[in-house]
């Protein structure tokens, strides 16, 4: 299929030396279990399905992904063709060496009856590089995969690159095999 | 009369102290000894198999190769409601791919304590719904063997009380119908099945239905009308717990007018369409016939 995923990207959303600073407070920062879309009674990951730790920075760090993140909405609505309303606080995702999240949809599925649902554009911001062989500062694994039914799509990884794509897009993150993998998360609604 | 094979089953489980195990249901949640298991190696090899999240909780595909009929098994494994797929689902899957060309969905679906019984109708509606919309209810089989049995039925009266289209076939193997076990004929059974225990099954039954009435339809199908459902099919062993409860539901759909395609095999045990037996080739044949026949659409 020509054209697909449709993506949006903008490299160097983030400088060099932003990145780095995200990733040095980040580092420095003890995470917690990131949970899922959906909603159960259980409050526990499933641990089969996404392995991550979710950490939070300062506030300024925050604000300052989500105004970046605002100021580049209209380019966003203008791509996709949709008219957003809201960004979602994001989250900053720390992936270990074995970490992972299974093949998901961020939301606009149809299918649930969730909040997240209202989803409509999901961003990544990578912080970190990927790497095909180990490099010490770089991750190898912990690939943006990008499937439906026929295709499937690798995106790679480069720091301060930003991509958003529609949330009903299928998309996984697979097993980060080397290094750890630092990204931003965040959601249009 | 059952096969030489099945006669030797029969005196490994009770070697084995199977009964035993399933007795100690609740000893070994509470240790954490809970069965999971993935596909092997050499299933990856042979399918095509990928999985992803829904609604928080995994879900396996398995297909084909190449060139996948029109045909899709939701597939709900057995377990008491505790435990996820044990190995012999994944063999079995694998045999429906073979032998129908069609694409399994196997859902890991949310298991009790944890979770109860409105948080696997939050998985499977919405599953169900999707590959409904994907390539025809009526090309979709839901099958699932154990308490996956009695999930599917449920599945099947939960889908007509909310006005949504039937699958193509219901195929029921040993499964659990009543959680709360309260059928007198089953004390009798249970002095002849080698394999499960009553007393570890209520605990499962319990955590399932957490708060929810346990002769609610959802929990305990078995207490739900059989009328506008999909054709059923259900096989089912004497020697096995749940076999009281299957002729119940084999008499309750005469008496509501509903005809159901019941098959009780003398003298096998719970879920022996599994195991490697000339009774699970023999079965595992006629729910392909049955599949087959059923009259898909597209």
């Amino acid at each position: 299929m020509a054209n697909w995923p449709t993506l949006f990207i903008i490299k160097q959303f983030f400088e060099p030396l932003a990145c780095d600073a995200i990733v040095a407070e980040l580092k420095s920062l003890d995470g917690s279990a990131a949970t899922i879309y959906g909603r159960t009674t259980s409050g526990s990951v499933d641990q089969n399905v996404r392995r991550t730790l979710r950490v939070r920075p300062s506030d300024e760090t925050i604000e300052l992904v989500m105004r970046r993140l605002w100021e580049c909405k209209e380019a966003v609505e203008k791509h996709f063709a949709v008219t957003l309303n809201e960004c979602e606080e994001p989250q900053f995702l720390r992936y270990r060496e074995g970490d992972f999240f299974v093949a998901h949809q961020d939301g606009n599925t149809g299918l649930l009856r969730l909040d997240t649902e209202r989803r409509l554009i999901s961003t990544v911001i990578f912080l970190s590089r990927e790497s095909q062989t180990p490099e010490s500062d770089a991750y190898c694994g912990g690939s943006l995969v990008f499937s439906d039914l026929r295709n499937s799509f690798h995106m790679r990884a480069e720091p301060g690159t930003l991509v958003a794509f529609r949330s009903e897009t299928t998309h996984e993150v697979t097993p980060v095999t080397h290094g750890e993998r630092y990204s931003i998360a965040s959601w249009y609604r | 009369m059952p096969s030489i094979q099945s006669k030797v089953v029969n005196v490994l489980l009770h070697l084995l102290r199977m009964k035993r195990t399933v007795n100690r249901l609740r000893q070994r949640v509470e240790n954490g000894d809970r069965t999971y298991t993935e596909p092997s190696q050499r299933l990856h090899r042979k399918h095509h198999i990928t999985k992803r999240e829904l609604n928080g909780h995994l879900v396996w595909t398995i297909a084909p190769k190449h060139n996948a009929g029109r045909k899709h098994i939701i597939y709900l494994h057995g377990g008491a409601y505790v435990n996820s797929f044990a190995s012999q689902h994944w063999g079995f899957m694998s045999k429906l791919v073979d032998a129908l060309n069609c694409t399994v969905t196997a859902p890991n679906y949310p298991h009790a304590p944890e979770y109860y019984v409105h948080d696997v109708f939050a998985l499977m509606l919405p599953l169900y719904n999707e590959l409904a919309a994907l390539g025809g209810s009526s090309n979709v089989t839901v099958m699932g063997d154990s308490s996956g049995g009695g999930i599917s039925l449920a599945l099947a009266q939960r889908l007509r009380e909310d006005g949504l289209e039937q699958p193509g076939r219901l195929i029921l193997l040993s499964p659990w119908l009543d959680a709360t076990l309260s059928n007198p004929e089953i004390p009798e059974f249970d002095k002849i099945d080698p394999f499960l225990g009553v007393e570890g099954l209520k605990y499962g039954g319990e955590v399932y239905a957490r708060d929810v009435d346990p002769k609610s339809y959802l929990v305990s199908p078995v207490y739900g009308s059989l009328k506008d459902l999909a054709p059923i099919s259900v096989f089912i062993g004497t020697r096995d717990v749940f076999c009281p409860d299957c002729r119940k539901l084999r008499d309750k759909a005469a008496a509501e007018g509903v005809h159901i395609d019941y098959r009780e095999y003398d003298g096998m045990v719970h879920d022996w369409m599994l195991g490697p037996l000339p009774e699970a080739k023999q079965a595992t044949n006629e729910i392909v016939e049955t599949i087959r026949a059923t009259d898909f659409h597209g």
